[in-house]
């Protein structure tokens, strides 16, 4: 078997701590770093494709991903974006159904991918990587179950700054003047997507919450500025 | 080394069956990148019907049909590929991932000495 570089070991991994694997004992990560390859993907190159066959699991090491569904109309909308940590393709690899979105990367994203083969292996033989997986596909499905409700039961400017909110759990830098950078840029379109809305309605919204100084925007990015009148807007039950 | 020599891996039809039996068939709908240029390949990929197109610089250097093994020597060895390969629709592929090739390599019989040579060429 081949030898591993120290960089492309599981044990150097910048989002060590957070992924499925990082339960495991120095020698269990060897052998995976042995059985991995990892990748950087530029942005906009895809991981997998909607409908394509799963050949295994992606594992994030750094950079951000989205991941989208695209319509009869061709029409693409955001399903959720994952970061280091985050796992992409597991559920098609357990269902063995092909892929039921694609992934595209939003920035230069380094990704590991462990064959299916060697992933069914992990599971059946390491309880802690089985239990990491339930862990993260039970918080899908919650997310997916918050984002459906939101949908039924909220007007736009509540879902523009539950969105706002998300990404400050997901993707939020504290500024040192107490405001948190959203480090993550997504475009307009991209934004709209996520929560159901056209292009125009979300810029509308965004320039509303400039106006009421909830957010402001450096570049492509954005800065929350008022935290709690956010979670008022967003109409929070929780 | 060339792109012609690291693509074109003709396999005997005996080899080819074998390799066959162990991996796993998609017939691919729609074109689809495999792999984009100064990645390792996340799998091998063996042709059993239709073509791949390899591209380098957004242009078509080669086209790769049936009977031919894509990235298995970059994918065992941990190495870049320079170019990018695009399947065509209709085409019908068995995917090697890095646990097969093992499998194989310890069985020590002509399949595995085979694999073996190809990994080293």
């Amino acid at each position: 078997m081949r030898k591993v570089r120290e960089e492309e070991k599981c044990q150097s991994c910048p989002s060590k701590g957070t992924g499925i694997f990082c339960d495991l004992n120095d020698a269990d990560l060897d052998e995976l770093s042995v059985h991995k390859v990892t990748n950087t993907y530029k942005k906009g190159q895809t991981l997998f494709v909607q409908g394509n066959h799963p050949f295994g699991l992606y594992c994030i090491n750094s950079g951000n991903i989205k991941v989208t569904k695209t319509g009869p109309d061709g029409k693409e909308s955001i399903v959720r974006v994952v970061q280091g940590g985050d796992v992409l393709g597991h559920r098609s690899l357990f269902t063995s159904d092909y892929y039921s979105a694609t992934a595209t990367a939003i920035e230069d994203t380094k990704v590991c991918f462990i064959d299916k083969k060697f992933i069914l292996k992990m599971i059946e033989e390491k309880p802690s990587v089985s239990l990491h997986v339930i862990n993260k596909l039970s918080r899908d499905m919650g997310a997916a179950e918050a984002k459906l409700s939101s949908f039924h039961q909220k007007n736009v400017r509540e879902r523009l700054a539950e969105l706002l909110l998300i990404l400050k759990e997901s993707h939020g830098k504290k500024q040192e003047d107490g405001s948190t950078l959203l480090a993550i840029k997504l475009t307009r379109e991209e934004m709209a997507t996520m929560i159901g809305t056209a292009n125009e309605t979300l810029i509308r919204f965004v320039s509303e919450f400039k106006d009421e100084g909830l957010i402001q925007q450096s570049g492509k990015s954005i800065i929350i500025l008022d935290e709690e009148r956010l979670i008022e807007w967003a109409n929070l039950n929780y | 080394m060339k792109l012609e020599t690291v693509m074109k891996i003709d396999i005997e039809d005996k080899i080819l069956n074998q390799l066959q039996d162990r991996g796993e068939h998609i017939t691919y709908t729609a074109a689809s990148n495999l792999f984009y240029e100064g990645q390792v390949p996340v799998v091998a990929y063996l042709i059993v019907s239709g073509n791949i197109h390899l591209i380098k610089n957004k242009k078509i250097k080669h086209t790769v049909g049936p009977g031919s093994l894509i990235g298995v020597k970059e994918l065992m060895n941990n190495e870049a590929v320079n170019y990018s390969a695009i399947i065509m629709p209709g085409s019908d592929i068995c995917f090697l991932s890095r646990s097969d090739f093992y499998e194989i390599i310890e069985c020590q019989d002509e399949l595995s000495e085979k694999i073996s040579h190809l990994i080293a060429i």
